[in-house]
C-alpha cells in the first residue's frame, strides 16, 4: 500500500475519532495541533487504525511515533512486511 | 560517602565545581570525552550520597538491564520477547525493595538499609531501553553510553526523563553555545537557583495543615495553607529542572525535555498532567497507560470500552501516586487525581453530546467558562496536594473545623 492509500485509509478514522469532518491529515500533524487529541482519544485512534488496516502495534512502536507521518511510515513498514 | 565532603547538592559549592568542569570540557577541544565525564560526574555524586552497601545495590540494579539491552539492541526479532518482560519485572521488584515502601519493607526486617538516589529516574530509563532496544539499532550503544544515560547528574537530581534518541542527539551537539544562547542558559540556571533555594523555602513553613488546629485560625489561614504547598512544590521542582536544563544548555546539550508548562493554568485534570512533570506524563502514557488501555479494550466487549478506559486511568494514577511516595497518602493522591481525570472526561463527553463539537469549542473560548475551569482545576489540584505531606489526623481536624458546621 503506498503513502497516498494509507492517508486515504487514515483520514476517515481520524475524522471520526477526533469528531472533525474537515480535518486534513498531513505528515507533520501532531496531537498538539488538535484540541480533541489527548491521551484518551489517542488510545481510540490507535485501536481504530488497527481495526481499519488489520494490523497490530507493539508497545515499542506506539512509543515511537510523534506525528501522522511517522505513523504512516510505520504502517507502510508493517504492511510491507506482511 | 566521600570523607570530608558531604552529599553533593545543587545548592553547594561541590556541585558548582562539578558542573563547571563539565562546561569547561564541553567547550574544550576534548569534548569527545564529555560522555565519559557525564557518567563520572554522576558516579561522584552518587558516591557522595551513598555508602558501600548502597553502591553495590546500585551496581546490581544497573548490570542485568545493560546485558539484556545490549543483546536486544537493533534486533527486531527480540521485540516483545519474554526476556525484557522478566527483566522489567525483576527491576520493579528491586525498585520496591530499595525504595522501602511502607507496605513492602523487606530490607527493614533484616536491618539492611539501602538507598539509591534517583533510582526511579534510572528505572524509567531502563524500562524505556528494555522495551525499545530492538528499534534503536540505528543509534550507538555501549557500556559508557548506558552509564552516562542512566547516571547523568540530571538523572540523579530531578529528571527530566529523556528518551535515548534525544540523549544521543544532545551528546552529538556538545560545544560552546552562541553568546545569546549562553546568556539564556545561564539566565535559566540562576532563575532555577532563585526559585528552588530562595523562594520555595519561604513558602514551606506555612504549608503545614497542622497549623490550622489553632482555635483562632480563620479562612485566610486556610487559603494560605492551601496554596503554600503547591506554590512551594512548583518553585522547588521547576527550579531544580531549570538548573539542570540551564547547565545542560551551557554545555551545548540542548535536548533535555521541558517538564512544566504553566500547570496551574490547566483547564482540567487531564490538561494538568500534560503541563506538570511532562516528561513523566509522557513516559507513563507510553509505557503504562497506552499499552494497558489498548490491551484491556481489545479483550473487552465493545460496549465496555469506556469502563475499561476508566479502569486503566485509575490503575495508572494509582501507580503515579505510588511512584511519588512510599506512604498511603500518595496512593490517596493518585486515586484522587485519577478520579479527577475520569470525571473531567465524562463531563466533557456529556457537554459534547449536548453542544456538539463546535458548541463545545465556543464554550471553551468563553472567558467566564475558561476562568471557572482554571479555578476549579487549580483548587482541586491544591486540595489533592494537601494529601501528600500531611498526617490524616491533621487533615481530618482541619476539614472538620472549616467544612462541617
Amino acid at each position: 500500500m503506498d503513502s497516498a492509500a494509507i492517508y486515504e485509509k487514515l483520514t476517515p478514522v481520524f475524522r471520526d475519532v477526533l469528531d472533525d469532518d474537515a480535518l486534513e491529515l498531513t505528515p507533520a500533524l501532531t496531537a498538539k495541533d488538535v484540541d480533541e487529541w489527548d491521551s484518551l482519544t489517542h488510545v481510540r485512534l490507535i485501536l481504530s487504525v488497527e481495526k481499519a488496516l488489520g494490523i497490530h502495534f507493539a508497545t515499542a512502536e506506539l512509543a515511537q511515533f510523534e506525528n501522522v507521518g511517522q505513523l504512516a511510515d510505520m504502517i507502510a513498514d508493517k504492511l510491507g512486511d506482511a | 560517602m566521600i570523607p570530608g565532603l558531604g552529599p553533593i547538592a545543587p545548592s553547594g559549592i561541590a556541585f558548582l565545581a562539578l558542573m563547571s568542569g563539565l562546561v569547561l570540557l564541553a567547550w574544550s577541544p576534548r569534548r569527545d570525552l564529555f560522555m565519559q565525564a557525564l557518567a563520572l560526574t554522576g558516579a561522584v555524586m552518587a558516591i557522595s550520597w551513598l555508602g558501600p552497601r548502597d553502591l553495590l545495590a546500585m551496581l546490581a540494579f544497573q548490570i542485568v538491564p545493560f546485558i539484556v539491552v545490549r543483546r536486544m539492541w537493533g534486533n527486531k526479532q527480540a521485540a516483545a520477547g519474554q526476556t525484557a518482560v522478566v527483566v522489567i519485572a525483576l527491576q520493579i521488584v528491586l525498585f520496591l525493595i530499595f525504595k522501602r515502601y511502607a507496605w513492602f519493607d523487606v530490607l527493614g526486617s533484616i536491618s539492611l538499609p539501602v538507598s539509591i538516589i534517583g533510582i526511579s529516574y534510572i528505572l524509567f530509563r531502563q524500562i524505556h531501553l528494555l522495551i525499545e532496544a530492538p528499534y534503536l539499532g540505528h543509534l550507538p550503544f555501549s557500556a559508557g553510553r548506558y552509564m552516562a544515560f542512566t547516571l547523568s547528574p540530571w538523572t540523579l537530581i530531578a529528571g527530566p526523563i529523556q528518551r535515548y534518541d534525544g540523549f544521543c542527539k544532545g551528546l552529538a551537539e556538545i560545544g560552546r553555545p552562541a553568546n545569546d544562547k549562553l546568556l539564556a542558559a545561564l539566565h535559566r540556571t540562576v532563575t532555577g537557583l532563585i526559585k528552588a533555594f530562595v523562594l520555595a523555602p519561604v513558602l514551606l513553613p506555612s504549608a503545614d495543615i497542622g497549623l490550622l488546629g489553632h482555635p483562632s485560625s480563620n479562612w485566610l489561614d486556610f487559603i494560605i495553607v492551601l496554596y503554600s504547598y503547591p506554590a512551594y512544590l512548583y518553585l522547588n521542582f521547576s527550579g531544580y529542572v531549570d538548573v539542570v536544563i540551564g547547565v545542560a544548555r551551557t554545555c551545548g546539550f540542548k535536548t533535555l525535555p521541558e517538564n512544566f508548562n504553566h500547570p496551574y493554568l490547566a483547564r482540567n485534570v487531564r490538561d494538568f498532567w500534560t503541563c506538570w512533570h511532562m516528561s513523566f506524563g509522557i513516559w507513563v502514557r507510553h509505557y503504562v497507560f497506552t499499552p494497558l488501555s489498548t490491551a484491556l479494550i481489545r479483550r473487552a466487549p465493545a460496549q465496555l470500552a469506556g469502563v475499561m478506559m476508566a479502569v486503566t486511568v485509575m490503575v495508572t494514577f494509582y501507580l503515579v501516586g505510588v511512584w511519588h511516595g512510599t506512604t498511603l497518602n500518595f496512593v490517596a493522591f493518585g486515586l484522587m487525581q485519577g478520579a479527577g481525570v475520569v470525571i473531567s472526561a465524562f463531563f466533557e463527553q456529556i457537554l459534547r453530546r449536548f453542544l456538539g463539537r463546535q458548541g463545545l469549542q465556543a464554550l471553551d473560548k468563553n472567558k467566564l467558562f475558561h476562568g471557572a475551569s482554571i479555578f476549579i482545576t487549580l483548587n482541586f489540584t491544591c486540595l489533592s496536594f494537601l494529601l501528600l505531606e500531611n498526617q490524616p489526623a491533621d487533615l481530618a481536624r482541619a476539614f472538620q473545623a472549616f467544612f462541617i458546621p
